[in-house]
């Protein structure tokens, strides 16, 4: 049940900055994801926790105690890689009491301990069988089990679903996060897709290019992003640019570009600001004519999608803007080509100043 | 000028059947996804169609000829591999423009329709980069770019978009969609992410164990599955096993180790029938514990704009239900209602609900 504690880390390879200066605090029994794009230092970071790569600069601490410069068997970490990286010619039984034999553990406890694991995730019906035989799933099942059965109790796990088929993916997740807390585990996992981040982890480091964006739980990262970075990252947004026209007590009137002004709780904004409004597809509604909202927008149906649960329509303004609205199914289908009229409750609106380097450079996920 | 048909196709290697009595037809500009686990005999499907690999059984038609005798190069398709590669010495737009250019296309115009699909795939920026350059999801788009402008009418796609990272394929696969309509190809594309088969597909054929299972518009595979198979691949349905307590006109009452649900939807079941129900997580409603449906919250799981519950019955049934409702906290009870038109019945497959449920998930 380890507590993991980074302090201003950084790693260079060659020109590249893999890590600028990252400080983070992983809780004791917490789940905690990283997420960002390729190359934005996710992997790199956890193999600085691991001890399987060297800082340049700054401290890894692991339950207090200095980790920077002990090897990986002095941590009490668990390794779990894409590549399901079992030994084909062994058992499954052997895979997994490899580990406690090679270290001369007592063996009696160590096989006591690794049986009742797999008891606990079910698996030990796969005990006699080869690699060969088991599914994606049930392999990484498998290598995670090895990967504890030293008595590891900080389990880091490399884009562990990966190579997964999309459904295997989605069952595992859930079976990950319940074994963590079951075990009283320390977990972090690293990902580059969004909705594994969110579904399992207490909270989500959000990286780009060597810098932590963002620490923060699920909720707060969707419903209160810090920033447009993450706002957009994080599900996608459509965004709309405005000026700060009035400031009254905790509100702020904006104008936007296509002309409408819209009213909105937002604190430290002043006249004149330039801003942007970052609305979620989910968070339009479809508006009929007798109904008059403060704020909406008329437009032309130029794309429909149908994805399941719902409709996703791209919205041509007048303003020549395409907002995207995902509608739930259930409603009336909007067909192409059809005029419609859309609007948003204010609450669900997220405002940011508008970014300095541009909003295309802000939201850039490959650099 | 791509119509595509399929007869009777079979395919084994040694004592493995890839493909068993495949029939499919794709009408000229469609675009038409396969959609299946690992190891369905997907990949095997477009190779067979390329000519790179012969069929044991069964004919090709593309164009109404038939193209059985026909070696890759004359079957007007173009396939994109799993595992591309890129000419490491050439630039990205050379590599985009190398098909054309070996066709015959002028270097000019060669490179004009190349800078345009690198522009498709938001990478006409890096058109004088060289491929160690790129990340490998970039290096994927060049390939895809590479492949879509050969000038064939056939497209055939194998997991084109399975490097990109989520951010990128999230918007890219709609913009790839308009540009195959634009361009008036045909696409067969080929993965195992639902999400991307819906964005593309005016179809989606589910196949499995080398058999088409189903094929339909996205729509009919969502609402009107077959079999749990496809339930279960397309949507997140809580399966459950049940016996069909009474039929009427209009419904049929299953019950569920107690739990009694009633069914509106077509189909023929008889009383003590063994059944499988399915309904989607979104269509449980939740509301106060009232005696009806009472289950116990065990957990509550972030789901974007909702909350995802798992809910256990006295029974020890579990499922999952989607809720925008706020408050609800774990151990809580509450009732369930579902409407009767949602509630799927299914006949139980051969091996029981388990193992159909495995053969999906790959988890028993």
């Amino acid at each position: 049940m380890p507590e993991v504690k980074l302090v201003d880390v950084t790693k260079r390879f060659g020109d590249v900055h893999a890590l600028r200066g990252v400080s983070l605090t992983v809780k004791d029994g917490e789940y905690v994801c990283i997420l960002g794009p390729s190359g934005c230092g996710k992997s790199t970071l956890l193999r600085i926790i691991a001890g399987l790569l060297q800082p340049d600069s700054g401290s890894i601490y692991i339950d207090g105690r200095d980790v920077t410069y002990k090897p990986p068997e002095e941590r009490q970490v668990g390794f779990v890689f894409q590549n399901i990286a079992l030994f084909p010619h062994m058992d499954s039984w052997s895979n997994v009491t490899y580990g406690p034999v090679v270290k001369c553990m007592d063996r009696d406890t160590a096989y006591k301990a690794v049986r009742e694991l797999m008891v606990i995730l079910n698996i030990a019906k796969y005990s006699g069988l080869y690699p060969y035989e088991l599914s994606g799933g049930i392999a990484q099942m498998i290598a995670i089990v090895r990967a504890l059965a030293t008595g590891a109790k900080l389990l880091l796990l490399d884009e562990p679903l990966g190579a997964l088929d999309p459904r295997v993916r989605v069952n595992l997740k859930y079976e990950l996060r319940r074994m963590v807390k079951d075990l009283n585990l320390t977990a972090i996992h690293v990902t580059h897709n969004q909705e594994e981040a969110l579904t399992v982890a207490d909270r989500i480091v959000v990286m780009r290019s060597g810098i932590v964006e963002g620490f923060d739980t699920p909720e707060n990262l969707y419903w209160r992003p810090k920033n447009l970075f993450i706002a957009d990252f994080i599900g996608k947004v459509n965004i709309m640019r405005g000026v700060i026209s009035r400031v009254i007590g905790e509100k702020v009137l904006i104008s936007l570009t296509n002309g409408q002004l819209v009213e909105l709780h937002a604190e430290g904004f002043s006249e004149g600001d330039s801003v942007v409004l970052a609305i979620r597809p989910e968070n339009f509604e479809f508006s009929s004519d007798d109904v008059m909202q403060d704020i909406s927008l008329t437009g032309v149906v130029a794309r429909v999608r149908f994805m399941g649960e719902y409709y996703r329509y791209d919205v041509r303004t007048e303003a020549g803007e395409t907002i995207i609205v995902n509608y739930p199914v259930g409603g009336d289908v909007k067909k192409l080509g059809e005029k419609v009229r859309i609007w948003f409750n204010p609450e669900t609106v997220l405002i940011y100043p508008y970014p300095e380097k541009g909003i295309e450079k802000e939201l850039m996920v490959e650099i | 000028m791509g119509s595509l048909r399929l007869s009777n196709v079979s395919k084994r290697f040694g004592k493995v059947v890839a493909l068993k009595n495949m029939s499919l037809e794709i009408s000229d500009g469609e675009y038409v996804v396969v959609l299946g686990p690992t190891g369905a005999g997907k990949t095997t499907l477009l190779k067979i169609i390329a000519g790179l690999l012969k069929q044991d059984t069964g004919e090709i038609y593309i164009d109404g000829v038939k193209v059985d005798d026909y070696p890759p190069e004359e079957r007007n398709v173009s396939l994109f591999f799993q595992n591309f590669a890129l000419f490491p010495h050439m630039t990205i737009l050379e590599n985009v423009a190398f098909g054309l250019k070996v066709r015959g296309y002028d270097s000019r115009e060669a490179e004009n329709r190349a800078l345009e699909a690198l522009r498709l795939m938001h990478l006409d920026n890096r058109a004088y980069s060289y491929p160690r350059e790129l990340s490998g999801g970039m290096q994927q788009r060049v390939a895809l770019a590479r492949t879509i402008i050969t000038g064939a009418s056939i497209l055939l796609l194998d997991e084109p978009l399975s490097q990109l990272d989520a951010k990128i394929k999230s918007e890219l696969q709609y913009e790839l969609r308009d540009f195959v309509k634009n361009l008036g190809l045909t696409a067969l594309h080929v993965t195992n992410d639902v999400e991307e088969a819906l964005a593309l597909a005016d179809r989606i054929a589910i196949i499995n164990r080398g058999e088409v299972v189903q094929v339909g518009t996205p729509f009919e595979m969502v609402e009107e599955p077959k079999d749990v198979f496809v339930a279960g691949f397309m949507t997140d349905m809580n399966l459950m096993e049940g016996i069909v307590e009474e039929v009427s006109t209009n419904s049929v009452i299953v019950d569920i180790g107690n739990i009694k649900l009633r069914s509106s939807r077509k189909g023929s079941f008889r009383r003590g029938e063994m059944v499988i129900v399915g309904v989607k997580s979104k269509d449980f409603k939740v509301q106060k514990a009232d005696g009806e449906l009472v289950c116990r919250i065990e957990d509550s799981i972030f789901s974007f704009k909702y909350r995802k519950l798992i809910v256990c019955f006295d029974n020890g049934l579990r499922v999952q239900v989607k809720t925008d409702k706020s408050g609800l906290e774990k151990g809580a009870y509450v009732s369930l209602r579902v409407d009767p038109n949602d509630v799927y019945l299914f006949p139980c497959p051969k091996g029981g609900l388990r193992a159909a449920i495995a053969e999906i998930t790959g988890v028993s």
